[in-house]
């Protein structure tokens, strides 16, 4: 099975939104999701990211600035990477993950196998 | 007071030991038994943190707690700088690599029921790798019941670098084990439990008949034995009857171990040991365990031992023994599990009846201790067992 990586966006977002004690549960609910791929196979890793970072780009030299702006709602608070037949495949999985019900949205992309 | 060194140091050696091994189990469960070298190293090094904490900070309100937190945090940390190197247990590697699961997986991993099976399962392990019995047992008493080399040494009566080389043999079958065995179901952890009981029996009686004046490393051992047993005895499959037999019969032999040797070490015949030096909540213990060993057909070597200390616990002084009853023992012992040791047993078993015939005394059987019912009784030679 070819391997997806879905962005998690706006998980800051509902942080704020949620009480302790519920944030506490979404998270419970989704180490359990979590753990369920891995019983299936299914699961080859991912993180959560702090929250802070930097921008980095190119104006007549490198330039490092602050950003991005995590109080959106498309602010990327972790990344999974999970194994799936297709891409709708992926997505379906996705619709499963316990912090899209509580309001966070997932970009799934296909990984790239690049040619020999 | 709480950081008075003498005080700290007594402390200390009782529950690093234990804690030791409980810790050992828990992280080769965890890291897989391909590492358990660094599981032992994680487990040193917070035993070493924890001494030097103490001894500036005083005891914990809960050593034990504070033991485990310690060995958690410091394998967390291992893991997150291994893991891109190093391949931890396979059905949790991935778990372990997320940041989202490695601490979530890890916690209740550290409970002490997950602990307590992973102890069983170190045991299950040892036990069922190609190795001679004593070195099983080398293994089990360095990883599960944290003794040092130089203790096992002494109690081999060998050399700490021969003792290191067959723990270092044995440690190198255990890393290619494919996992800490899992328990697996009642009837899976039943049909491998033999193994388990014969090595705990082996230590017990490395403990119990060690040569020379009996020193602390040998009633400490079997006192382990005793402690690992009744883990086996109260866990739901592995309880079979000849498991409740064996612990009964380590009960029933602890309980008299200071009676057994004079403050010198040298062993005291059984006329002349003090019985009210007996341990009569343990052989309470012990005789509870052989009644509830008293199921089913089979009837086990450890059944019969176990009835044969029940007759010594029974009797108020040495001449109230029925020795009768324990020279028939003995037949059946010798039938079903023939040794050196039993027939010389039954042999001074016999002279004392013969005695006790002289002196008219035969066949009169004290019973001074609250006997449980058919706790000295076996069925019938060749008949089938009646449920007790």
């Amino acid at each position: 099975m070819p391997d997806y990586m879905l962005l998690l966006r706006g998980t800051y977002h509902v942080e704020r939104r949620l009480s302790p004690a519920e944030m506490e549960a979404v998270m419970g609910r989704f180490t359990q999701w979590i753990r369920e791929l891995g019983a299936r196979g299914q699961f080859r890793g991912g993180d959560p990211f702090r929250q802070e970072g930097r921008l980095v780009a190119f104006g007549g030299g490198p330039v490092v600035s602050d950003g991005p702006f995590l109080e959106t709602k498309d602010a990327v608070g972790g990344y999974l990477i999970v194994a799936a037949e297709t891409l709708d495949a992926a997505a379906a999985l996705a619709t499963g993950c316990p912090l899209v019900e509580a309001g966070a949205g997932v970009e799934v992309r296909p990984i790239q196998l690049m040619a020999p | 007071m709480r950081s008075d060194p003498a005080h700290l140091r007594l402390v200390v050696d009782q529950l690093f030991r234990e804690e030791a091994g409980k810790l050992t189990c828990v992280l080769a469960r965890i890291l897989g038994p391909r590492n358990v070298d660094m599981a032992e190293e994680v487990v040193q090094e917070t035993l070493a943190r924890a001494l030097e904490a103490w001894t500036a900070q005083g005891l914990p309100e809960r050593p034990a707690a504070w033991l485990t937190q310690a060995a958690k945090n410091r394998a967390v940390d291992l893991i997150r700088a291994k893991r891109r190197s190093v391949a931890f247990a396979p059905d949790l590697m991935d778990l372990l690599s997320s940041e989202w699961t490695l601490v979530p997986t890890m916690q209740p991993m550290f409970r002490q029921e997950e602990i307590g099976d992973d102890v069983l399962r170190m045991m299950f392990s040892c036990c069922h790798l190609a190795l001679p019995p004593e070195a099983q047992v080398a293994l089990i008493l360095r990883l599960v019941c944290g003794f040092e080399v130089r203790e096992i040494a002494s109690l081999y009566l060998t050399s700490e670098a021969s003792l290191e080389k067959r723990l270092t043999r044995a440690k190198a079958r255990l890393r290619k084990a494919p996992g800490l065995a899992e328990l697996g179901g009642a009837s899976a952890v039943a049909g491998r439990v033999d193994p388990v009981l014969a090595a705990l029996y082996a230590m017990f009686s490395e403990g119990y008949h060690g040569s020379g004046p009996e020193h602390p490393v040998a009633a400490v051992t079997c006192r382990e034995a005793l402690r690992l047993c009744g883990l086996l005895a109260e866990h739901p499959a592995a309880s079979l009857p000849r498991t409740r037999a064996l612990f009964a019969l380590m009960c029933l032999n602890v309980a008299r171990l200071p009676g057994r040797t004079t403050p010198g070490g040298d062993l005291l015949p059984l006329e002349e040991q003090d019985r009210a030096t007996w341990d009569r909540d343990l052989i309470d213990r012990g005789m509870r365990a052989m009644a509830a060993s008293q199921e089913g057909d089979a009837l086990s070597a450890y059944h019969v031992e176990a009835a044969i200390a029940a007759q010594h616990c029974l009797a108020r002084r040495a001449e109230d023994t029925d020795w009768t009853a324990v020279v028939e023992l003995y037949d059946r012992l010798l039938e079903l599990h023939p040794s050196p040791h039993a027939a010389l047993a039954r042999a001074v078993a016999v002279g004392r009846a013969r005695g006790a015939r002289r002196a008219g005394r035969a066949g009169r059987h004290r019973r001074d201790l609250r006997p449980v019912a058919g706790a000295h009784a076996l069925p019938p030679r060749g008949g089938r067992r009646a449920a007790a």
